[in-house]
């Protein structure tokens, strides 16, 4: 009687650790997964601008944001528009902040000199080298909404802005591009 | 002696300034820009690591400013009431404590209250004096509530709560701003702050105010003095300046007078003038090693009191020095470690005590504490924290010569160790639960484990012996808690439950151990704190809030069930000092120009432990369940200057909330403008 009881609950413990083992990586994959990209809106743009603030070099009065957009797709070419058409309307950055929009196609990245920063429209991660190439160079501070730009640490922030906002921030792409965040920041923000 | 302490606040402020170097900008915490990124309000109060509100492995509430504009209030506890698991005593026009969870008592020792990290609970009693904090209500820019054991963060005090008033930055904040309000028992309140910005990281703010009004003319007893009308004074300044671009200091002076007849630990009413004054200044320094922050202050207390028996002038000084670190250690390892020394001291006379004496009390307190949150993924984190506190206590100055206790015996150690554990699970985009653990501790407070004092007893050649007990052990409270978040976005609201277990080991009562002692012709009927016996607490609360349209609303229900041994039972009465169902119904709208919110509260009975007659004695009193009203209309006349007409009690002319005097119904017109 009791080894039948003890055999029972052994099965049912195989049977455990069975659908155990079975549900654990996709458990584990869930758990790890970064949300999907999403194209720039004013949402994005809202969230990237009021990290601002909390750089320790602050950028105050009028800045240029170059909006990097890849020519050859169309849909790359219409979101930088749509960036554009934002930053030239009513759009505020924090601390009264004017933001100058200027679209820099990623076959002419000469053009980002001069800003401060850049955003990063979705098809570009064939470019992220030459971008973070020329963002360390002239000290930008690079947004995205394709997170795999961050994880490959060729963007300085990665944005996410629903359900709720979410910042990805590499440390090593800021460093190179001497981009200095107050260490409270930085400790609020999902660093790779 | 009392000079020691300022030398050994030296130390920790030294190994801060040996080891600055000139490196990245120096911070201190920008509230509302991170506020307006994450769309929620950013805490340290929980790990002392800054956090989002919704990460934070503890249960906590932050008040916004806007919350506090709405509420119509000009009284901080009256604001609290809206947090579901706090209960507010009021025993007079400007008296309150707050209660957590059912622990509810006149001069609250559980809860510990800060302005901006910097305790304003007084050491004395072990007590908070609302009125007389110093703090434009217009200028704090939210209030952080934990409920729950957070002492290995905090320290003592710490055992039931804490609550952590944020005020706006002079440097990161452009606060300036005038408020007058004027209202019923001819109260009249006025407040300022001005904020100047000195160069591009530094500025100094100041703020000033204060308020007169008339006690309530309700139903005191005769043990109770009633004698000042309610009255506060208060004037601040505060000032960040960027010393390098890696270091910034801070400096605050704050004075502050109030005029109060608070209930006490005897159950009657007392009148009581208090003046603080405090000194503060601190460094925050952004090292290689972490963000690295020293802090140290004086609160120095002078309390004139008079009761049924006695009259009363006594001094209470702390000094703390306070020196931690912040650091990341990969990505997703955060830890704070820090030192803290503090000296408090009480010493004063009872001027209408029988023998003359000029007691000394000195509590030394050597702490260490440290706290690790570890990010597993983006998903789940667990934190943990421990403290440890070493206390040394002495009595030096002149006892009376047939004192029982004599200056030797006060010299003694408490060891304490405190810890704090918390889960946090972020089970899907709109699901969080939390699961915590609190091991707070109450270390005994000055007045009761030092405190001497001869009264007139009942007959000849007998008096009362009121001395401190210095065998009396801490407090324990340990606190187990399950909580659970859901954002309801088809309601634009976000649900949250919580049920907790929480045990209270070694309450202390105030002169609960009684005894006579005979000395030559003289009979002493000794009066000592002493531990009591043990308490539990078990209960819940669950809060819908939310906004959408201009209209907002927050409903809450909290339950708390208190059971209390016999010997608590008779000396403190936890168990129904407060109500153990409370409902609160906010709502609020705004449109164009105009603000409109209203409240509503259930409080089911109490039967909270009163004075009963001129004797002393006291006993259980049942007060019955009652339901009240108030709200606030407010009209923005301009960008610039508000009016506003708000009540409390609306429907009623007096509501008997407690066994103390009843409270008067409270309609207030207050103008404000913020430029």
């Amino acid at each position: 009687m009791y080894s039948q009881q003890y055999r029972r609950s052994q099965r049912i413990l195989t049977n455990i650790q069975a659908w155990i083992k079975s549900i654990l990586p996709m458990v584990v994959t869930v758990m790890l997964s970064l949300p999907a990209f999403a194209a720039t809106d004013e949402a994005d743009l809202a969230v990237g601008m009021k990290t601002l603030p909390l750089l320790t070099n602050k950028i105050t009065g009028t800045t240029t944001l170059a909006i990097l957009f890849d020519p050859a797709n169309a849909a790359s070419k219409q979101e930088a528009s749509g960036i554009k058409a934002i930053l030239d309307g009513n759009f505020v950055g924090p601390d009264e902040l004017k933001l100058n929009g200027m679209l820099v196609p990623v076959n002419d990245l000469s053009k980002i000199t001069g800003s401060k920063l850049a955003v990063l429209t979705d098809g570009l991660s064939a470019h992220y080298d030459a971008i973070s190439a020329a963002a360390i160079s002239n000290g930008i501070l690079t947004m995205s909404t394709d997170l795999s730009c961050v994880q490959a640490n060729k963007c300085v922030l990665g944005i996410v802005s629903k359900p709720h906002v979410e910042i990805y921030y590499s440390r090593t792409a800021a460093e190179a591009a001497r981009i200095t965040f107050g260490q409270v920041f930085t400790m609020l923000v999902k660093q790779i | 002696m009392k000079y020691n302490a300022t030398y050994r606040i030296l130390p920790l402020t030294l190994l801060t300034a040996l080891l600055v170097p000139d490196s990245a900008w120096a911070e201190a915490v920008d509230y509302g820009s991170l506020q307006s990124l994450f769309g929620e309000p950013v805490t340290t109060s929980a790990t002392g690591t800054p956090q989002r509100v919704s990460d934070v492995p503890a249960n906590m509430t932050i008040i916004t400013a806007d919350e506090i504009r709405q509420s119509g209030s000009r009284s901080i506890p009256e604001i609290l009431s809206r947090v579901p698991g706090l209960d507010i005593l009021q025993t007079g026009e400007n008296s309150f404590d707050v209660g957590v969870r059912g622990y509810q008592q006149a001069f609250q020792p559980r809860l510990l209250v800060l302005v901006d990290g910097r305790q304003v609970f007084l050491d004395d009693y072990s007590r908070t004096i609302w009125s007389n904090i110093p703090v434009n209500i217009d200028d704090i820019r939210q209030i952080e509530v934990v409920k729950g054991a957070s002492s290995a963060l905090f320290g003592s005090n710490a055992a039931g709560g804490v609550i952590n008033i944020v005020t706006y930055s002079p440097v990161y904040d452009k606060n300036n701003v005038a408020n007058g309000t004027f209202g019923t028992q001819q109260s009249w309140t006025g407040d300022a702050t001005a904020t100047a910005k000195l160069a591009e990281q530094s500025g100094i703010k100041f703020s000033a105010g204060g308020t007169n009004a008339n006690e309530f003319h309700t139903d005191p007893r005769p043990a109770d003095f009633q004698t000042y009308n309610p009255t506060s004074r208060y004037a601040v300044e505060s000032s960040v300046f960027q010393i390098t671009p890696s270091l910034q200091a801070n400096t605050e002076l704050t004075y502050s007078e109030s005029w109060a007849n608070p209930g006490q630990v005897a159950f009657e009413t007392d009148s009581e003038d208090a003046t603080t004054y405090s000194i503060r200044g601190g460094l925050s320094w952004q090292s290689p090693i972490g963000l690295i922050s020293n802090n140290n202050y004086i609160n120095h207390t002078f309390s004139h009191a008079f009761g049924n028996g006695f009259k009363s002038d006594s001094t209470t000084q702390l000094i703390v020095s306070q020196v931690a670190d912040q650091f990341k250690i990969g990505t997703d390892n955060f830890f704070r470690i820090a030192l803290e020394y503090r000296n408090k001291t009480y010493w004063g006379t009872d001027t209408v005590q029988v023998f003359p004496q000029s007691p000394y009390f000195e509590q030394n307190v050597y702490s260490v504490s440290g706290s690790w949150l570890k990010q597993f993924n983006d998903k789940l984190s667990w934190t943990n924290a421990i403290r440890i506190d070493h206390q040394d206590s002495e009595q030096t100055g002149t006892l009376f010569a047939d004192a029982f206790e004599t200056n030797a015996d006060y010299s003694h150690v408490i060891n304490a160790f405190s810890a704090n554990s918390g889960l946090v699970y972020k089970a899907t985009d709109v699901d969080t639960l939390r699961a915590t653990y609190g091991r707070g501790v109450q270390i005994p407070g000055l007045i009761q484990e030092g405190l001497t004092d001869t009264i007139v007893g009942p007959a000849p050649n007998v008096f009362f012996d009121v001395e401190g007990n210095p065998a009396l052990k801490p407090t324990v409270v340990t606190n187990y808690e399950l909580g659970y978040d859901r954002v309801i976005p088809s309601l634009f609201s976000t649900a949250k439950f919580s049920v907790y277990y929480e045990m209270n080991q070694d309450v202390a009562g105030f002169d609960a151990g009684s005894f006579l002692r005979t000395v030559g012709s003289n009979t002493y009927i000794v009066l000592q704190s002493v531990n009591v016996g043990n308490s539990q607490g078990l209960g819940g609360e669950f809060e819908l809030k939310g906004s959408h349209n201009g209209f907002r609303w927050d409903g809450s229900y909290s339950y708390a069930r208190v059971i209390d041994t016999s010997g608590v039972e008779s000396a403190v009465g936890y168990e129904g000092s407060a109500p153990q169902h409370h409902v609160r119904l906010l709502g609020g709208y705004t449109i164009g120009p105009w603000e409109l919110d209203a409240n509503a509260q259930y409080l089911s009975s109490t039967n909270m432990l009163r004075v009963t007659g001129l004797a002393g004695g006291f006993a259980p009193t049942y007060t019955d369940g009652y339901v009240s009203f108030g709200g606030r209309v407010g009209y923005a006349v301009n960008s610039n200057v508000t009016v506003a007409v708000s009540g409390i009690d609306l429907t009623r002319g007096t509501l008997q909330e407690s066994p103390y005097p009843a409270i008067e119904r409270q309609v207030f017109l207050s103008l404000t403008g913020r430029f």
